[in-house]
């Protein structure tokens, strides 16, 4: 019966507090994407010519993002059942677009116009094999292109 | 080369991220697993009690007390319980060989059966009784358990279960608390059918053996006025792994009515018994 | 929607970039197709369940960057590039990621 009472409250307080969580995470994220709308992230490889002389940093941005109880479980009921995992699909949203920002904001700190060649490493940490997702973390890596500090003057 | 964007382009919303009603989602998954798991359960079940009672007796592994310590007096009692047991047999001919072991200076009036024909009675119980047929009848309980093979048919259902939970293969996730919790539900409701059966048949065994069924309700009468909330623990388990909680008040009930227009003389127990078992 | 990971596509011209879109997915088997590939592993062979789950995911994620190309007006996604990461046990992430543009015939 204690039991019965510890799952539920966990699931309670997971679903509540997860919640509540991401959806202030989601806001931020908005309000961020929105400011660094005009720092373009491009998957391309080659620069475009108006960049051809722009000095080029690697820049990074990563985060690790946890589940609660409450995504757990349902992970784990679909896992029996199979089909698709919502629950980690908006973890892994939220996962990937703040990386991105931070990827951005290490570039807007450069003074960088524009990230090229952006890519992404997912990995799931904190957790063995057996169980499930413990945590998830993204990293978000491209080149900033700065306009040269000569060019800049001139 | 390529004309660039102004900006980052804004994709609506929800597609990498569909904020499907996940409570319904979780909650009708949450349902077909305990549904899965409550039919399962009851297969489990129903061929458990199929299949014990026909394996060999004597392929059921003998589970007994560690050795204990037995004093002269000990062994007196042990001997005693033993008599009383077959004498509680005498009329059934096919009866499985029934053993019965004492188990001293164990305050906690208690007695389960385990497989191989094994009955442990600890000392608590003798407190817990006036007459002999009151501690007859906790010893007929268990010993219907084992005749009806209680303890094999409970081992076969909890391999069952343990399979069950291999093949979900979610031994230590939520869902695998949940289904857990569902299968011991159905175990309990399948050990509380057993518990009802059990106390029939002992009842019968006693009025075989003493010509009423007086006294019957003596340790349940104790147990209530215990006022404690500890469950009954008459129990067929493995080794006292196992115990079920079948609701005390409803079984008195079920004996009371049999014991209603019965009448005779109760059997004390031996004085020598008495003397020995008095401390609390 | 053309989609293509190379970053120019022969006989036709970008017109305009319209930056990175993205599509996602998180699937299970479920636990039927988990028990069989357990079996495998001892025997060895494709797990059929696991192709078929990997394939329809980077279908479905193929179908949202889709979705999101179209949602900015682009007729093409261009360098798209797959990754896959197991995420727990039996589930696994299909994510694809690319430039999305407008093509026009050369």
């Amino acid at each position: 019966m204690s039991g019965l009472l510890i799952f539920l409250f966990l699931l309670l307080t997971g679903y509540l507090s997860g919640r509540w969580l991401e959806q202030r995470h989601y806001r931020s994220i908005l309000a961020r994407e929105a400011a660094l709308r005009h720092l373009l992230v491009l998957p391309v490889r080659v620069p475009a010519n108006e960049h051809s002389q722009h000095d080029s940093t690697l820049v990074t941005g990563s985060v690790v993002v946890s589940v609660d109880y409450f995504k757990t479980v349902a992970a784990s009921l679909r896992n029996v059942f199979g089909g698709r995992v919502g629950a980690y699909e908006s973890l892994l949203d939220r996962a990937r677009r703040e990386a991105t920002l931070r990827m951005q904001e290490e570039a807007q700190q450069l003074g960088a116009d524009i990230i090229y060649n952006v890519k992404y490493e997912t990995s799931r940490i904190g957790e063995n094999d057996a169980k499930g997702l413990g945590s998830v973390e993204v990293l978000a890596y491209g080149t900033a292109l700065t306009r040269p500090a000569h060019d800049a003057a001139a | 080369m390529m004309p660039l964007p102004e900006s980052n382009p804004q994709p609506p919303e929800g597609i990498n991220n569909r904020h499907e009603s996940v409570l319904a989602d979780f909650l009708l998954l949450a349902g077909a697993l305990l549904a899965l798991v409550l039919l399962a359960s009851w297969l489990i079940g129903l061929s458990a009690s199929w299949l014990g009672p026909r394996i060999p007796f004597s392929w059921e592994p003998s589970v007994t007390p560690e050795t204990r310590f037995l004093s002269e007096q000990d062994l007196r009692t042990e001997k005693y319980l033993n008599a009383l047991a077959a004498r509680l047999l005498q009329n059934q001919p096919d009866a499985v060989p029934v053993i019965v072991h004492w188990l001293p200076d164990t305050p906690e009036a208690n007695a389960a059966a385990t497989t191989g024909g094994h009955i442990v009675v600890t000392s608590g119980l003798l407190g817990s009784v006036h007459s002999e047929n009151g501690l007859a009848m906790v010893l007929a309980h268990e010993i219907v358990h084992i005749q009806e093979r209680h303890p094999a048919i409970l081992m076969l259902e909890q391999l069952g279960h343990s399979l069950l939970y291999l093949v979900l293969g979610m031994s230590d996730s939520g869902a695998g608390w949940l289904a857990q919790s569902g299968g011991n539900a159905a175990l309990m409701t399948f050990s509380r059918s057993m518990e009802a059966t059990a106390d029939r048949k002992a009842l019968q065994l006693l009025q075989d053996c003493y010509g009423h069924t007086v006294g019957a309700d003596e340790f349940f009468l104790s147990v209530l006025s215990d006022n404690d909330d500890q469950h009954l623990q008459t129990v067929a388990g493995l080794g006292g792994l196992f115990a079920s909680h079948p609701d005390t008040e409803d079984r008195l009930r079920q004996i009371t009515a049999s014991i209603a227009g019965n009448s005779g003389d109760l059997t004390p127990l031996p004085a020598w018994l008495l003397s020995a078992s008095d401390q609390p | 929607m053309l989609i293509s990971n190379m970053e120019i596509v022969p006989g036709k011209t970008i017109v305009r970039h319209m930056g990175m879109v993205q599509g996602s997915t998180v699937r299970a088997k479920h636990v039927g197709r988990d028990i069989m590939a357990g079996f495998k592993n001892v025997f060895g062979g494709e797990l059929k369940g696991y192709t078929e789950l990997l394939s329809e995911s980077r279908d479905e994620a193929l179908q949202r960057l889709t979705e999101q190309a179209t949602a900015i007006g682009a007729n093409a996604v261009l360098n798209v590039r797959f990754s896959t990461s197991s995420i727990a046990a039996g589930a696994s992430e299909i994510f694809v990621y690319g430039t999305a543009v407008i093509l026009e015939d050369a």
